[in-house]
């Protein structure tokens, strides 16, 4: 009878010597898949917007007298408003002022489009605002794909770091730091689905572009995101993948070919036949071959690369790259108003360039369309999705150009808002949208100082968007008070259930953000230090 | 919180459960723990040892002290001991009141740091919600009967004697065994797949003689997917063998061992005994002698005759009527997969 390897043994193969022993008597837990529920969303979407953001510039918690205090007066930037008054910021939804000021407020932001040019489907006109302020249709795909209906918003959010690395870190795991200590929550999303999906998800954890790479710390080496940062244009899109995860490149391919071949396990055991090359069955065998030679770590460390290649095979006999090539991403929503803009023909950051709509430099970008096919053709359980702005503007803005920051920071909001809305009306399961089948989890590493976005912040803003959420609430916000006078401000207190199952209150933190995210996936099994809550009233009510 | 910890404790574990004079029990007769249920019965209860402590602590302060942290203790048992259980600064055998650990842990630490963990509650407090895996009184028995220094010795005899090669030495190794430099990857008769068309290289190395600048994106990722550190972006070095380490290995040895191929007759790392374009029906026995050499060049160890019979038939033949070039850079690949090239 052939003996099996535990999954002990086999974490354990490619662990320090140092460790073994120890793990010999204890191996960390590998959370196993949960059973999934229809209310949870089926996958992780976030986006990261480089650099600390200026979040009160997109979603607005704060009251009339507030903004008088801290926001700039509005000004042109080449033509363009920047900034706003206190009474251009209104409830997304059209319901005016309904809540404003409550514990938790609707969406607000302010509205600087022409609304009533951009309802009809025409162009905005450039009407005055007030005070000679032009409209500026920036932030209109919210309203157009009405996307209060799938977001809501948490202020005040303690990054408990103003430092970049340190900020992407804790928005990743919920830990500030200069290194990692606690899995990115991508990977625990893709390891905790891991089972679930592994046979109809070739890549578990994808990262987009060049942002953060979602650290694994100590889970298992599968959720090892597949990084695809030469994502600059359509056809970097796909070379990219070209030389990953297909067969493509002529100088390594050329003449290998693939037949069905039978299979077996490390074992020797049969299992379902694969298309192999001759290369992958020899290595295959060789490997075979070398098992039983030494010890059971040996073993351990070979069994996973026998499994490693089989996957490899697997994947690239999947071809997925024709696969997303033939997948459409933009297809249920119409051009944005930006999308006859050109080289030298743009709002700041707003701009769609290359010789197709969907393609080019662009604050669009090929990524959103990359993230778009994998989400359509369910390839993945997490995306790391990066977000910086017109040309990769990172958003670290230190207040050279007063409105610089506003300009770009509102044409980015504008092309999220077009990717969310293209999920939401593309069909999902159970009748629902591939947005209501996605929890989307968009952040900066921090936010910014006022009054003109000058210097980071660690207090920022996060939002939730797609399932498993109660939409259109603004949760938490600054402690603003009257007439300002300072150049950032703390968190107010929010409502939590801490991780005995307390409720406590206080101002929210990085790890009550991916508490909370990873909650609502319907994820019990992890760990983030610094003992993190679930923030009241994110999650939709059970 | 609770079922969460001792999730973290329970998989292939030797079961622990408090005993109260500071023993765990052995597990053998009893369901796993539930460190609400109480102390187990003293009769089935056996001293901690310091790995019992180590794993039990593990799950509050691994986080903050584990691999590559500042105090490393719970990287490995001999860290646990050298920086934590024999250093009196902490642990004074014997003599639980005078061991500082234990003052840190309950909010009385008289140093720089005077609680343990750093912020929020105190273990101790912890203790009292029931989100520790270890409890104070558990502790101090475990101090006061401190084990003799290398009391616990363990069996390293299941560790695995194979490690594979860094990042770094992926990339060296290509090198050195396909007799390939820096300069073949840009040569004007290669046109290279869009990622291998520039040597891969650490993010966080400075751009050297080549003009990486607008070409950054397409040398790193590849070194980073191998494993490599990213330093600058806080991604410390894995050596697992993960999905991306296999699939930019499978894709490099693809199009490097063809780059080798192609420069045919000048490369006498991968040709020494045949040629290229030497066909078996022409040199049977100097494609098998050259494949032999190939194999001792890149795994270090001769091969038997059936895996010689079986690189030659299986894998050169198969692809033999496509032209040398695929054929031998099939077997080349071959070998670069191989366990003993992609591990020390």
């Amino acid at each position: 009878m052939t003996r099996r390897l535990s999954r002990r043994a086999l974490l354990t193969g490619s662990l320090g010597l140092t460790q073994m022993a120890l793990l010999e008597r204890c191996v960390r837990s590998v959370p196993s898949a949960r059973a999934s529920t229809n209310k949870h969303p089926k996958r992780l979407v976030t986006i990261y917007v480089p650099g600390g953001w200026m979040p009160s510039y997109l979603w607005c918690p704060l009251s009339a007298a507030q903004i008088d205090a801290v926001v700039p007066t509005p000004r042109k930037l080449s033509g363009e408003t920047a900034y706003f008054r206190s009474d251009w910021v209104t409830n997304m939804d059209g319901s005016g002022d309904e809540n404003a000021g409550a514990a938790i407020q609707k969406l607000r932001t302010a509205k600087m489009w022409d609304e009533a040019s951009l309802i009809n489907g025409n162009p905005d006109q450039g009407i005055d605002l007030g005070g000679g302020s032009p409209s500026n249709p920036k932030g209109w795909s919210w309203i157009e794909h009405a996307l209060w209906e799938n977001c809501s918003v948490v202020h005040g959010v303690d990054q408990g770091t103003a430092a970049h690395l340190s900020g992407r870190i804790s928005a990743m795991c919920g830990a500030a730091g200069a290194e990692y200590r606690a899995p990115a929550i991508h990977s625990v999303v893709a390891n905790a689905l891991f089972d679930q999906y592994a046979d109809t998800r070739p890549l578990p954890s994808v990262a987009i572009g060049q942002g953060p790479i979602p650290h694994i710390y100590d889970l298992p080496a599968r959720v090892a995101p597949t990084v695809m940062s030469s994502v600059n244009s359509t056809a970097g899109m796909l070379g990219s993948l070209e030389a990953t995860l297909s067969e493509r490149s002529s100088n390594g391919w050329t003449g290998i070919q693939r037949e069905l071949h039978e299979q077996v396990d490390f074992h020797g055991d049969p299992m379902a036949a694969l298309s192999t090359t001759a290369i992958d069955e020899h290595a295959l065998r060789q490997i075979r071959a070398l098992r039983g030679g030494s010890s059971e770590g040996t073993d351990a460390f070979l069994q996973s690369i026998y499994d490693g290649y089989q996957n490899v095979s697997s994947v690239l006999a999947k071809d997925l790259v024709s696969k997303l090539e033939s997948a459409q991403g933009i297809e249920h929503t119409p051009p944005p108003f930006w999308a006859g803009f050109g080289a030298g023909q743009y709002h700041f950051g707003t701009r769609q360039g290359g010789s197709s709509p969907d393609s080019g430099e662009g604050t669009w970008m090929p990524r959103f369309e990359l993230a778009l096919r994998l989400l359509k053709e369910d390839m993945c359980s997490a995306i790391s999705l990066y977000c910086p702005g017109l040309g990769g503007f990172n958003f670290d803005t230190h207040g050279v150009t007063p409105g610089l920051h506003f300009a770009h920071v509102r044409a980015v909001w504008e092309v999220i808002g077009r990717f969310l809305g293209e999920m939401k009306a593309t069909p999902g399961s159970d009748g629902g949208t591939l947005l209501d089948d996605t929890l989307v989890v968009i952040f900066s590493e921090f936010a910014r100082t006022w009054p003109d976005a000058q210097d980071h912040w660690p207090i920022t803003s996060v939002a939730f968007a797609g399932g498993g959420i109660e939409p259109n609430r603004m949760i938490g916000n600054y402690d603003v008070p009257p007439g300002g006078g300072q150049v950032g401000y703390e968190g107010t207190a929010v409502d939590l259930i801490d991780e005995g199952g307390d409720p406590i209150s206080r101002p929210p933190r990085s790890a009550d953000v991916i508490y909370t995210a990873l909650k609502i996936m319907g994820i019990d099994d992890f760990f983030i230090p610094g003992g993190p809550g679930e923030i009241v009233g994110v999650a939709a009510a059970s | 919180m609770k079922r969460a910890l001792f999730m973290a404790l329970a998989a292939g574990c030797v079961v622990l459960a408090g005993c109260p004079d500071g023993t765990i029990g052995d597990g053998s007769d009893s369901a796993p723990p539930d460190p609400g249920a109480g102390p187990t019965s003293p009769s089935n209860c056996e001293p901690l040892s310091n790995a019992d402590v180590l794993l039990r602590l593990a799950p509050t302060c691994e986080a903050c002290h584990g691999e590559g942290s500042n105090l490393p203790l719970f990287e490995s048992l001999a860290a646990f001991e050298q920086l934590l259980a024999y250093d009196e600064k902490y642990v004074v055998g014997g003599d639980p009141d005078a061991s500082a650990l234990l003052d840190l842990l309950d909010g009385q630490g008289a140093g720089s740091f005077t609680q343990m963990p750093l912020s929020g509650p105190t273990f101790a407090e912890l203790e009292t919600a029931e989100q520790t895996a270890i409890t104070m009184a558990e502790l101090r028995q475990w101090i006061e009967n401190l084990p003799e220094p290398g009391a616990d010795p363990f069996d390293f005899r299941n560790a695995s004697t194979m490690r594979r090669l860094r990042a770094e030495q992926v990339l060296s190794s290509f090198n050195a065994t396909l007799g390939l430099s820096d300069t073949d990857y840009f040569s004007s008769n290669y046109n290279g797949a869009l990622n291998d068309s520039f040597p891969a290289r650490s993010p966080d190395e400075a751009p050297y003689s080549y003009n990486y600048s607008s070409n950054q994106n397409q040398v790193y990722p590849r070194f980073t997917a191998l494993g490599g550190p990213h330093w600058l972006e806080g991604k410390r070095r894995s050596n697992d063998i993960t999905a991306p380490f296999l699939q930019t290995l499978v894709q490099m040895a693809q199009v490097r061992c063809r780059l080798a191929v192609k420069k045919g007759a000048s490369d006498t790392a991968i040709f020494q005994f045949a040629t290229r374009d030497m066909t078996s029906a022409q040199d049977a026995a100097a494609i098998r002698e050259n494949i032999a050499y190939l194999f001792l060049r890149l795994l270090a160890d001769p091969p038997s005759e059936e895996e010689l019979d079986h690189l030659t038939d299986e894998v050169f033949k198969t692809y033999e009527d496509q032209g040398g070039e695929t054929a031998w850079t099939a077997v080349c690949a071959t070998l670069v997969r191989d366990p003993r090239w992609l591990s020390y």
